[in-house]
């Protein structure tokens, strides 16, 4: 006798291409762990390149990101809130950088903060500051290809915020500070969490605007995106190893906050 | 002593005009069909939205003014007006206690008092056990006793109430109706309540408002006045 399966049939060969698909995307990982160098795991992690790369990564990421909240914070609720003329070229804008080649973004960047920039030519000719290729650029890159990302869980976090939680602590005597302090900012935690991460992990990962406008000098803009590629590119056992650190904490990150950022993405933070 | 309401509130296709004094100590209702603007009415008086032209004031204090020679408007957090909101409208993330508190907290009152008056002001109103108890945990009826709690605690000079039994159970409506009945008695200030149940505000209020509108395919424009 032949057993019948017991569930609703799915569309025939649905489950023959998902496995494909998860194939395909589990398989170029699968490969990297595999040929990872364990036996000299920990002298590749300990050289110079690879410890000033990533502590040259941790730092400029926490900055970048540090500076996305304090900045993308006020222009999300903005966006949220108010209604002003150009608010759609606004929002456009905010999230170009999204969908823009980061390389391209690195470029714009060099014509607007480096030396014969719009506004880096003021910069060096007034005060003999040279953002181009320095550590504040490294962090600059970051800025610009993450921000959006905060931008755009932080808007649609407050859209779907109650309201009339903010205008009843203001009828309580909280001023607009207080309010977004004591109410709105605990009350859209969840999204904030998320849009943290995701900004963050975008920041650490960025590759093509760093390396264009910000250069690949060891110790100073070499994060570790370009510290792999340039281990890779001389064959280099080393880029194996620091892969997989970025990937292992891409993966412990996501298993973190996987019902925290998931779910926040999907309400918007409610 | 009155609370002076002589304003219209315009927006693309609606238009609302008020043209009202309450009296302290009076407990008015206004009713009316939904999307007439009773709600818009209390914004205005609380300052949660600008009048489009007109006056409301409170004693001497203008709240907002829009003419052409003056502009005036007085933020939420200026005006000491009281607003409960339509199902009670708590901080979810804090506690019934720290919900009561938090208008305290506002003031220049130190953590501990605001925390040893919110607690009295829950064994005023018979609640104090559920004093660390977060919203959701709340039954409809007992989201509005704190929230009343959390406003009546701040002492305004003018009481709001949006709807405070709409959506209840019949035995915490009468519950409700009990406990405005008493607050109402000793509340000195004008007091406004916008409510669909009329046999609720019957026993309550000793004058009822009701809204008119007069709609168009494209307009619609709400009259409140006595």
């Amino acid at each position: 006798m032949t057993q019948r399966s017991r569930s609703l049939s799915s569309p025939r060969g649905f489950v023959i291409i998902a496995i494909t698909c998860a194939i395909l995307i589990a398989l170029p990982l699968v490969a990297l762990i595999v040929r990872v160098p364990w036996t000299n795991f920990w002298s590749s992690l300990s050289s110079d390149t690879a410890t000033t790369a990533l502590f040259l990564s941790a730092r400029t990421s926490l900055i970048s990101t540090s500076l996305a909240i304090i900045t993308g914070l006020p222009l999300a609720w903005l966006l949220a809130h108010r209604n002003f003329r150009g608010i759609a070229v606004v929002r456009a804008l905010c999230v170009l950088p999204m969908v823009l080649p980061p390389v391209v973004g690195g470029v714009a960047l060099l014509y607007a903060f480096g030396t014969k920039g719009l506004i880096g030519s003021a910069l060096n000719d007034w005060w003999g500051i040279r953002l181009g290729f320095t550590q504040t650029a490294a962090i600059l890159a970051q800025y610009f290809v993450a921000v959006p990302f905060f931008i755009v869980v932080m808007e649609s976090a407050f859209q779907q915020f109650d309201q009339r939680l903010a205008q009843a602590a203001r009828t309580l005597g909280a001023g607009p500070w207080r309010t977004f302090v004591t109410v709105t900012l605990p009350v859209v935690r969840p999204a904030l969490i998320a849009g943290v991460v995701l900004t963050w992990a975008r920041a650490l990962g960025e590759f093509g605007a760093t390396i264009t406008f910000a250069g690949n000098t060891p110790g100073r803009t070499q994060t570790l995106p370009l510290a792999i590629y340039t281990a890779f590119e001389s064959g280099d056992d080393q880029a194996l190893v620091l892969s997989f650190i970025m990937m292992a904490v891409s993966f412990v990150v996501l298993v973190l906050l996987r019902q925290h950022w998931i779910s926040a993405l999907k309400r918007g933070g409610q | 002593m009155t609370l002076h309401l002589d304003f219209d509130i315009a927006r693309d296709n609606f238009m609302l005009t008020v043209n009202l004094d309450v009296a302290n100590g009076e407990v008015l209702a206004l009713t009316g069909p939904n999307g007439s603007g009773k709600t818009t009415t209390l914004h205005a008086i609380a300052g949660l939205l600008p009048c489009s032209r007109g006056v409301i004031s409170f004693n001497d204090v203008i709240f907002d003014t829009n003419a052409n020679t003056t502009s005036v408007f007085l933020q939420p957090e200026q005006r000491k007006v009281g607003v409960v909101f339509q199902d009670g409208a708590l901080f979810p993330h804090l506690d019934a206690l720290h919900n009561v508190a938090y208008g305290l907290r506002t003031q220049a009152v130190t953590k501990s008092e605001a925390i040893d008056r919110a607690h009295k002001m829950l064994a005023t109103l018979k609640i104090d056990h559920m004093a660390d108890s977060s919203p959701h945990q709340l039954s409809g009826g007992q989201k509005q006793r704190i929230a009343l709690a959390r406003t009546l605690i701040t002492q305004p000079d003018i009481l709001l109430l949006d709807e405070p039994t709409t959506g209840l159970d019949q035995e915490s409506r009468q519950d409700t109706v009990r406990l405005l009945d008493e607050i109402f008695a000793t509340f000195t200030g004008p007091v406004l309540l916008v409510s669909h149940q009329h046999d609720d505000i019957s026993s309550l209020t000793r004058s009822i408002v009701q809204i008119t509108v007069e709609r168009t395919a494209t307009h619609a424009t709400s009259t409140l006045h006595r």
